[in-house]
């Protein structure tokens, strides 16, 4: 069975737990955001920033959110533990339906998953790291154009080269962690057609992750950019074409994705 | 098979969480066994109207400038240290000498004598009993360090007469610690008159847990000699059991000491080196040093120095190899911090300064003041845009003003030295660096009086400033209160009164108490002189009564202004009036609250629809204030406090009200997408 046909056989489940794993990852983020909005939302539009010199309203932000996430806070280790189930089980679950001979019904894999679990919990570490470097990447861009708003295109420059390079390390990570997949489940089953297939593929994907945050970078910096020189200060329209922006840096990022997994998928039959 | 064991090992793990949380709750209700828990509180804080510094004889306009000051000290005493340094047992084996002048007005029998490295000897001393959870010193030696005194010889001509046996140990309700020592003279002293001690001493570090100690070749050697407590004007004197937050408290003197360490050690001291002998394998170097109230010395192998006129004194830097970034930086600040400190509180009036960067593994030995030479650190590659160094070589060089020159007691009233000397550093930082003198990335800046704004927030009103260091809770509410508190407060009355006013009044301070010993009455007096009554009570309430503040901004609007609608009775009769004739004015309004026992000036900006702003300067006395105007234009917004000039202000995020509502619902949809982004990165397969 060939690569392709795997994908759509597993693809209604795999939805589905991704739809779950997004909406988990987007509990924990949203109060993060109001909370960090909050401090600047209550000041007059283009008044106050987080970026104002000598960082008094930043720190009051992160002291605020610091207050209000306390609860959250103390739940860090539960979320942590949810991050890892919610990112690890659908990885698992796709390597064993990929991996395995058999029509595997989606509770089935992830049983399958979590019988090979020493395994699977190194994957998880390496995987972990890789996300976390790379919401780093995302959140530190994001709250750096959110803070700035002067015209200074030389520092949006610095932050866009870090926000890269940072991508490309996590990037990195992740192709680390998607041969481990490989490796892990070629000791299980030993080599077959399938794990070929799937070692190209996650290849190929890891190269979409390349893809992607040049793509988030590129359009994220160019908007930053063109606000800054155009708008200047802080105002709603800004805030609005801003948040237009990052929503199409994260459609470019989804689609850079999808064609590279097709790409995968295509060279893969 | 092994879904099963996998279960049973989830329903294993599930009922041991169970477990532990139930067995802690039963601990937590004390149902086994031990004594009851006892309470510890603080002893009562100073009472209102502490502190009559308006009793205190004013200093007068000669002492904003430098020609009034005093320029030299009262010697109380001239000390004479010869120390002989074992680098293989990072021992010290010293004579000492004490010629010392009864400086008080009364005769003085009892002179008490500082053995600080017995603070290290055991675990039952003051110090390491300590239970003021992490933070510096809190580690336990593995090598302890101790001071014995050997001998005690009262010398009069050729009359000698031993005093050991008076010699007992006296630490206030802790006959365990041996850090504070009473010696009894045979005859009291009378007022004026002078007697000469001579005592032997052994002197062990520890290795560095705080301040002193060693670590490999370096030596750092502080606290190291019996040393005599300072002795007030009414013939008490202050001495303390040394706990793991005091600091010191001494008299003037002078002071010659010779340091007999091996050949290849670098060494730097406090004071002036006048001379320098090497003899078989060792050299004996010579320092003295005038109108200082300590000293201390650095013996160290493998350390690099360098030397450099930096605003005119003779600075000697001694630093682990391949530290050249950070000394650069480290001479930066040091080159503003002389120049800034000298303009706002007087000169510097010595000719040298040591600074030494210790070694990675002995940074417990950094941070710290002494007279003519401070301790500094950072890590060698730490990057220029976080202002570590720079913050640290700052702070220290401040405390050559803060107690150094004035010699405040920094064991009483620590906020006269740390607190003060926290607000101080502010300043010359932001003339270092400017916004970003704690933190300097491309676009985002964070300043030193932002992160004291923060640590003093959360300390908030848990305690009163004006504590002594033996009387904190923790070391956390130690440094958040008596640092950060008492530079945010200073902040704050800067904000309020106006820098050039509290710059003044603190200079003034510094320099008409210079060598002189004074207490908070003598700060807030100055505040008061230069400032006025208001200024003064304010620092009051801040230092001695947990002052504080919150400043919103609890509602505002506006009303267009036109002719009345009504039943009205005129002298034509009564007339119902159906229509209103609009004028085009606006009647604009905003309330703004004060909550808190501070009371502070404060601006109050209206901002109109059309873009124009008006402020307004609202005293802050009462509770709340109601701010109006005209205007051809709605109200659009209001801040109370645009400028962050109130530091100690508990909340920002109650500053501000827009009334115009199109801009929250935007940048919450902006943050969003924010959250979307990382949510997608973290799950997208």
């Amino acid at each position: 069975m060939r690569l392709r046909d795997e994908l759509a056989r597993c693809g209604s489940g795999m939805s589905l737990l991704l739809a779950v794993a997004w909406l988990a990852a987007l509990a924990p983020s949203l109060p993060l955001g109001l909370s960090l909005g909050a401090s600047v939302a209550a000041w007059p539009g283009g008044e106050l920033t987080l970026g104002e010199p000598g960082g008094v309203l930043l720190l009051e932000a992160l002291r605020s959110s610091a207050r209000e996430l306390a609860v959250a806070a103390r739940l860090g280790p539960a979320w942590l533990c949810a991050a890892a189930l919610v990112t690890v089980v659908p990885q698992g679950a796709l390597a064993a339906q990929l991996a395995w001979p058999i029509r595997l019904p989606l509770l089935l894999a992830l049983a399958t998953a979590t019988r090979r679990l020493p395994s699977l919990l190194a994957i998880a570490a390496a995987h972990l790291l890789s996300r976390v470097a790379l919401v780093a990447a995302a959140v530190f861009f994001a709250t750096m154009t959110t803070i700035v708003t002067s015209s200074r295109a030389g520092e949006l420059v610095v932050f866009a080269i870090f926000a890269v390079v940072a991508a490309a390390i996590a990037c990195a990570l992740r192709l680390v962690a998607d041969v481990a997949v490989v490796r892990a489940l070629r000791a299980d089953v030993g080599a077959g057609d399938a794990l070929l297939d799937a070692l190209g593929a996650l290849s190929l994907r890891a190269f979409s992750e390349v893809l992607g945050a040049a793509a988030l970078g590129a359009v994220t910096f160019g908007g930053a950019v063109w606000l800054a020189h155009e708008i200047g200060a802080r105002t709603p329209a800004e805030a609005a074409v801003s948040a237009t922006l990052r929503a199409g840096s994260l459609a470019a990022l989804v689609a850079a994705r999808a064609v590279a997994l097709g790409v995968a998928a295509r060279s893969a039959t | 098979m092994r879904a099963r064991a996998a279960a049973e090992l989830v329903a294993a793990a599930l009922a041991s969480m169970l477990a532990l949380g139930w067995a802690g709750r039963v601990a937590g209700e004390g149902g086994h066994g031990g004594a009851a828990p006892t309470l510890t509180e603080p002893p009562p804080a100073l009472p209102p109207g502490f502190a009559p510094y308006r009793e205190v004889a004013p200093l007068g306009p000669a002492f904003d400038t430098d020609d009034a000051m005093p320029r030299e000290a009262a010697l109380v005493h001239h000390t004479r240290l010869v120390a002989r340094l074992d680098e293989a047992r990072h021992a010290i084996v010293g004579t000492e000498t004490i010629a010392w002048t009864n400086p008080a007005s009364v005769p003085v029998r009892e002179l008490y004598l500082h053995l600080y490295l017995n603070a290290f000897k055991n675990e039952r001393t003051a110090f390491l009993r300590s239970r003021l959870g992490d933070g510096r010193g809190s580690k336990m030696p593995r090598e302890w360090g101790y001071a014995d005194v050997k001998s005690v010889t009262l010398v009069d001509g050729d009359a000698r007469r031993d005093l050991r046996d008076a010699l007992e140990r006296h630490s206030p309700g802790d006959p365990e610690d041996e850090t504070d020592l009473r010696l009894t003279l045979p005859d009291a002293v009378a007022p004026g008159a002078a007697i000469v001690l001579e005592l032997t001493f052994e002197s062990k570090l520890p290795d560095v847990v705080e301040r002193t100690g060693w670590a490999g070749g370096f030596h750092m050697v502080a606290q190291w000699f019996p040393k005599l407590a300072r002795v007030r004007p009414d013939g008490s004197s202050s001495h303390f059991t040394f706990q793991r937050l005091s600091e010191f408290d001494a008299d003037f003197g002078e002071y010659d000491v010779t340091i007999d360490a091996p050949a290849g050690y670098v060494i730097g001291a406090t004071g002036k080196r006048i001379s320098e002998r090497a003899t078989a394998g060792r050299v004996e170097t010579r320092y003295a040093a005038r109108d200082v109230h300590d000293f201390a010395f650095t013996a160290w192998s493998g350390a690099v120095e360098s030397r450099a006129r930096i605003a005119g004194v003779d600075v000697h830097l001694i630093a682990p190899p391949r530290h050249e970034g950070v000394i650069a930086r480290t001479r930066a600040a040091l080159a503003t911090g002389l120049e800034c400190y000298g303009r706002r509180f007087g000169r510097y009036p010595y000719e040298t300064l040591t600074v030494v960067h210790p070694p990675p593994d002995a940074e417990e030995a950094g941070g710290m003041e002494y007279p003519t030479l401070i301790t500094t650190g950072g890590p060698s590659l730490s990057p220029g845009a976080v202002k570590l160094t720079e913050a640290l070589t700052m702070h220290e060089l401040g405390h050559q003003w803060f107690y150094g020159l004035v010699a405040t007691d920094e064991h009483r009233e620590p906020f006269l030295d740390e607190g003060l000397n926290s607000w101080a550093e502010q300043g010359c930082m932001r003339e270092l660096a400017g916004d970003g003198s704690a933190l300097a990335l491309p676009g985002v800046t964070v300043s030193v009086e932002a992160l004291h704004r923060i640590g003093a927030l959360s300390a908030g009103r848990d305690d009163v400033i004006a504590r002594s260091s033996a009387d904190a809770a923790t070391a956390g509410h130690y440094a958040r209160l008596v640092y950060s508190r008492t530079a945010a407060l200073m902040s704050s009355l800067a904000g309020a009164y106006g820098p050039d006013v509290v710059e003044r009044a603190v200079g003034r301070y510094t320099r008409g108490h210079r060598f002189g010993h004074p207490d908070a009455r003598h700060l807030l007096a100055a505040l008061d002189e230069v400032g006025g009554s208001e200024l003064a009570e304010a620092a009051r309430v801040g230092l001695f009564e947990r002052g504080w503040i919150d400043l919103a901004v609890v509602d505002a609007g506006t009303v267009p202004r036109r002719s009345p609608k009504g039943v009205f009775d005129r002298e034509g009769g009564r007339e119902t009036v159906t229509t209103m004739d609009a004028s085009g004015d606006h009647d604009v309004w905003a309330v703004v609250a004060r909550r808190g026992s501070l009371e502070l000036p404060v601006d109050v900006e209206l901002g109109l629809a059309d873009g124009t702003r008006r402020r307004v300067r609202w005293e802050g006395r009462g509770p709340w204030v109601r701010v109006t105007a005209v205007s051809r234009s709605p109200l659009a917004w209001v801040v109370v406090d645009p400028d962050h000039a109130i530091a100690l202000d508990e909340r920002l995020d109650d500053n501000a009200l827009a009334l115009s509502r199109g801009a929250p619902p935007l940048r919450l949809l902006e943050r969003l997408t924010h959250a979307g982004a990382a949510a997608t990165l973290l799950t997208l397969p």
